[in-house]
């Protein structure tokens, strides 16, 4: 009895164990399954994250090389020139640049050929590396060991520049497209695009001073903002014309404050220079940068529409250069408190080039050009000046040669909205007092006018009489009817100035008139 | 009797649980090894980088480098419509009859048949033609799976 007993409890016993024993294997069968489910579910993101960590760097070198690289203030540049390439170092850039090939355009083919043995050489006073690739290319990309793709800019020597320019004189201008794309590191408070309106033309012929603030190209910088503006933009550039057109930008100020903060500007590579500015009722200071040859100021040269400029040439008569064409340029505008610095370039073929102005003395009648091609006139004119010569101001006595220009557009049947302006020179002497030129007019007759000029504190000005400037903002063109021309008022804008010169322009159509 | 009997589930227990973690055991080493190679192949993937150059006519100079992978990459170009160009890069070419077979790097098979690739060796230019999507293709382990492409155009 006892034995059986025994016997009972030995077979619980077992069959427990069975249990345990059946309890791991199936413990087993889960950590089977398990274990490679966790490594699979763990190690996809890993690994990948793994990657992309291994590659960063690379990558990051990549891109860093494309900022390195024919950039603004970048240490390498590119250029193409006589059928070499030339890395050019101004610096030693963080991330080197290596050719590996390079990418030959011509005629609407691409030759891809490996980077030839360079020579190391200078360029413009820096240390560069020519490759030898042959002429004739329109275009040259330089493929480096990073796997990018870098274009050449061409480059212009000094002195070699065209001179030929062609004036299209009573001709129209197509309307002009827009393009535009913007980078900036600094968010302007406002930046417009509007090139339906001219923005003077807006504020003068609708008489209020909020006219301007939504047309046009604007600009709207304030405070101490360093600003790194890129845009491009469609302007009346001509195949035979690499060089930059009249930049106009507009500032806000303080109302009632004429010229609050004298924004002083810096040559960028020489290229460009701050040549004039004016004050634009509603509370903007327009800043217009021309080209700059041969390295003399255009002092005091003023438009009285604001758009255009003028240029004393040995010639008495000349007439501006209409530059049709839809070359949009680049700008970057590196506005500081007290500074402005303007950098210019060209489109083409999708292509951005740097304006290649210094050096390359353009003629002064080609730095004589009219804006308004650029502000979507349907019709503009141009035509030709009539000389009178010069007044001076402490003697009122009609001196010498001046030069002026005349431009405008059609407003309505048989109505010509006209503008004129003068190279003006308005002196300390100027006392407010009262003085009488006159203008010929049609070669056949004189017309007398007054101006009132201003003292030097008063910024110079001289209005017509009956023409408040403070309350009626600044001269505008003039409505002429039939022969019959009426005098605007001008602004000259360097009060330190002892002479003002003055002409007349006949009117619209009428070209070749002067009289000596 | 009840000893054999128990002592033959004991044996039955263990058979099953030795069978079950053997084809346990093959299916997650399959598996495992299937995912280092995807793995491996997403690397591939995120070590790529490209440029897409001024079209001269109707080519493009495209420049690819893959900074995780330094062997021969194979380019596949698959033209396609301008109606097309939102989605080029999910285009795919039409099966065939052949033993070639594409993977993507989740391991999606994207083509089996006869595809024409073109050897590449990185950081050449090559041109491609307007409206052409470029299969970056890799070899992972004898698979050749697609680690990117370039749409042009």
């Amino acid at each position: 009895m006892t034995i059986v007993r025994t016997w009972r409890k030995s077979n619980r016993k077992d069959k427990g164990l069975s249990a345990v024993i059946g309890m791991l294997f199936v413990l087993l069968i889960m950590l089977a399954v398990l274990i490679p489910l966790v490594t699979y579910m763990e190690s996809s993101p890993t690994m990948q994250e793994q990657a992309i960590q291994q590659a960063q760097p690379y990558l990051q070198k990549a891109q860093e090389q494309l900022g390195e690289v024919n950039q603004q203030n970048s240490p390498v540049q590119i250029y193409y020139y006589d059928g070499d390439v030339y890395l050019v170092y101004a610096s030693t850039p963080p991330v080197p640049v290596n050719a590996s090939y390079f990418l030959l355009y011509n005629g609407g083919t691409v030759k891809i050929v490996m980077t030839p043995q360079p020579t190391k050489t200078t360029f413009n006073g820096y240390v560069a590396y020519a490759y030898q690739v042959g002429n004739g290319y329109s275009l040259v990309g330089l493929v480096t060991t990073v796997g990018n793709i870098i274009y050449a800019d061409p480059y212009t020597p000094p002195g070699s520049a065209s001179t030929s320019s062609t004036s299209v004189d009573g001709g129209a201008l197509p309307p002009l497209p827009l393009a535009v794309s913007l980078n900036s590191n600094t968010t302007p408070q406002e930046i417009k695009f509007n090139w339906n309106q001219n923005p003077i033309e807006g504020y003068f012929s609708s008489g209020s001073n909020n006219a301007i603030s939504n047309k046009g190209l604007l600009f709207t910088f304030t405070g101490n903002n360093w600003v790194n503006l890129t845009f491009s933009l469609f302007c009346g550039w001509g195949p035979y014309d690499p060089s930059p057109d009249t930049i106009y930008l507009l500032l806000p100020t303080t109302a009632g404050n004429p010229w609050p903060v004298m924004v002083t500007f810096n040559d960028v590579q020489g290229y460009w220079n701050l040549t004039t500015w004016r004050w634009v009722p509603g509370g903007w200071y327009m800043l217009i940068w021309t080209p700059q040859p041969g390295g003399q100021p255009i002092r005091g040269t003023y438009s009285s529409f604001g758009m255009f400029d003028v240029v004393k040439i040995p010639s008495y008569q000349y007439s501006w250069q209409f530059f049709p064409g839809t070359y949009p340029i680049k700008l970057a505008f590196h506005i500081t408190q007290g500074g402005v610095t303007v950098y210019a370039y060209y489109q083409d073929n999708g292509q951005w080039y740097p304006i290649p102005l210094p050096d390359q003395q353009l003629p002064q009648e080609l730095w004589n050009r009219i804006k308004s091609d650029c502000w979507g006139y349907g019709q503009v004119y141009s035509a030709w000046l009539n000389y009178i010569g010069s007044f001076d101001i402490a003697n009122q006595q009609i001196m010498e040669a001046f030069n002026v220009y005349y431009g405008g557009y059609e407003q309505g049947v048989n109505e010509w909205v006209t503008n004129f302006s003068l190279d003006g020179k308005l002196g300390g002497a100027s006392n407010g007092g009262q003085t009488t030129a006159l203008l010929d007019y049609y070669g056949s007759q004189w017309w007398q006018a007054y101006w009132h000029f201003y003292k030097p504190s008063d910024y110079g000005f001289i209005t017509v009489p009956g023409y408040n400037l403070t309350t009626d903002g600044m001269p505008i063109g003039i409505y002429q009817g039939p022969g019959y021309p009426t005098l605007p008022s001008f602004v000259v804008l360097d009060p330190g100035l002892s002479e003002i010169m003055v002409a007349w322009s006949p009117g619209i159509g009428v070209e070749n008139y002067a009289i000596s | 009797m009840e000893a054999v009997s128990s002592f033959l589930i004991v044996i039955a227990t263990v058979v099953l649980g030795l069978v079950v973690f053997s084809l346990f055991s093959v299916y997650s080493v399959a598996e495992y090894s299937r995912q280092v190679i995807l793995n491996e192949a997403r690397s591939y993937a995120e070590g790529l980088y490209y440029q897409v150059g001024t079209p001269a006519g109707d080519e493009y100079p495209v420049v690819i480098k893959d900074f995780n992978y330094n062997g021969t990459l194979y380019l596949y170009f698959l033209t396609f419509s301008p109606s097309e160009a939102s989605s080029a890069q999910y285009l795919t070419p039409p099966s065939g009859n052949g033993n070639t077979v594409i993977y993507s790097v989740t391991g999606q098979e994207l083509y089996q048949g006869q595809l024409p690739l073109i050897k590449y060796e990185q950081g050449t230019p090559v041109l491609v033609q307007n409206l052409t999507v470029v299969w970056v293709i890799a070899n992972v382990s004898g698979g050749l799976f697609r680690i990117g492409e370039v749409v042009v155009g």
